[in-house]
């Protein structure tokens, strides 16, 4: 019986160790692209998967080093690049489903830097969701 | 018989690996690229028809982009270092499509924050806009009324190459991996080597 005991304390302490996971939706690969400290503007990137079982929407994204963060996409018609807000300032994540936030589509633009993104630093971010809980996570700033 | 036909094969052999050398880039006909004047970041005036004997990149962008010019930028920097010392026959041009908010300072600190061998280009708003008219630059302003930064700036992505002769001779669109360009800048600095 006691070995059975550990193995569910064991399994248990596993699935809470899990980092930038609230049970339900992960979040990994957390980056910035590092800029001059002269830079007003930048973008963070990630990736997300949701194995909640339902349908969630990334509704926020806020971050320690910058006034304001929305969600944005880049998008491309012929030769030009075009980015805007995503309508309503939501991402659907729909269950069983990654969504990944990359250079030239979805990104999370940092508004009003207050802190200079420098290469090999990290700054905190925190997303908001409709269904599941915020979850923290720590971007690292890539050059 | 058999060394005949080895010798044969051999021959073969080499002359396929002689072969042409397919451009990464959308390839133009080669006409004369467009010439302009404009200033550098640091003032100095910076004439494309003076960068004979030099590949010129050009990149049209602006510095409160926060995903296409940055990504763009850090592909320069690859393709830059990636030329290690053949990088002194290259020049990476980025002109600012937003004068109104790319001081001259924040544009040499953008750039250099990327490679040292990235110049900034800025000018008054005609000679500008020649520069975008000539290269067919899309340019539209994007308002962002609740964001901090105002607005942004729809544009054009494509990087251009002239070779050395001054010709417009390809075109990269936004995403082309860094060792598709530094394939084509070798392959034309070869050509053109002395």
């Amino acid at each position: 019986m006691k070995k059975y005991w550990l193995i569910g304390v064991f399994l248990l302490v596993l699935t809470l160790a899990g980092c930038g996971n609230n049970g339900s939706l992960t979040v990994t690969d957390a980056w910035s692209r590092s800029l001059p400290a002269s830079a007003d503007t930048g973008a963070m990137y990630l990736t997300i998967t949701n194995h909640s079982g339902q349908d969630d929407v990334l509704t926020a994204v806020s971050v320690s080093v910058a006034k304001m963060a929305e969600l944005h996409r880049s998008t491309m018609t012929g030769d030009v690049m075009k980015m805007e807000p995503l309508p309503g300032g939501v991402v659907d994540i729909p269950n069983d489903e990654t969504v990944i936030f990359e250079p030239g589509g979805l990104h999370v633009m940092l508004m009003g830097l207050t802190a200079p993104l420098t290469a090999g630093e990290s700054f905190s971010a925190t997303l908001h969701f409709q269904n599941a809980e915020d979850i923290a996570v720590t971007v690292f700033v890539k050059e | 018989m058999y060394r005949q036909l080895i010798g044969l094969g051999l021959l073969l052999a080499l002359l396929a690996a002689c072969g042409t050398y397919e451009y990464k880039g959308s390839e133009y006909p080669g006409n004369s690229a467009p010439d302009f004047t404009l200033q550098s970041a640091t003032g100095e005036t910076v004439r494309l028809s003076e960068q004979a004997g030099n590949v010129v990149l050009l990149f049209f962008g602006y510095t409160h982009c926060p995903d296409v010019c940055p990504t763009t930028l850090g592909v320069a920097r690859q393709v830059l270092n990636g030329l290690g010392n053949e990088a002194a026959r290259v020049k990476f041009f980025f002109v600012t499509v937003d004068p109104e908010r790319d001081s001259p300072a924040n544009l040499a600190s953008y750039t250099a924050h990327f490679h040292p061998d990235i110049t900034a280009l800025t000018g008054e708003p005609t000679a500008l806009a020649a520069v975008y008219d000539a290269y067919g630059i899309f340019i539209e302003k994007e308002m962002q009324p609740d964001a901090v930064s105002e607005y942004s700036v729809t544009h054009t992505a494509r990087v251009f190459l002239i070779d050395p002769q001054g010709k417009l001779r390809l075109s990269y669109v936004f995403g082309t991996p860094a060792e598709d360009i530094l394939s084509d800048v070798r392959y034309i600095l070869n050509l053109n080597s002395e």
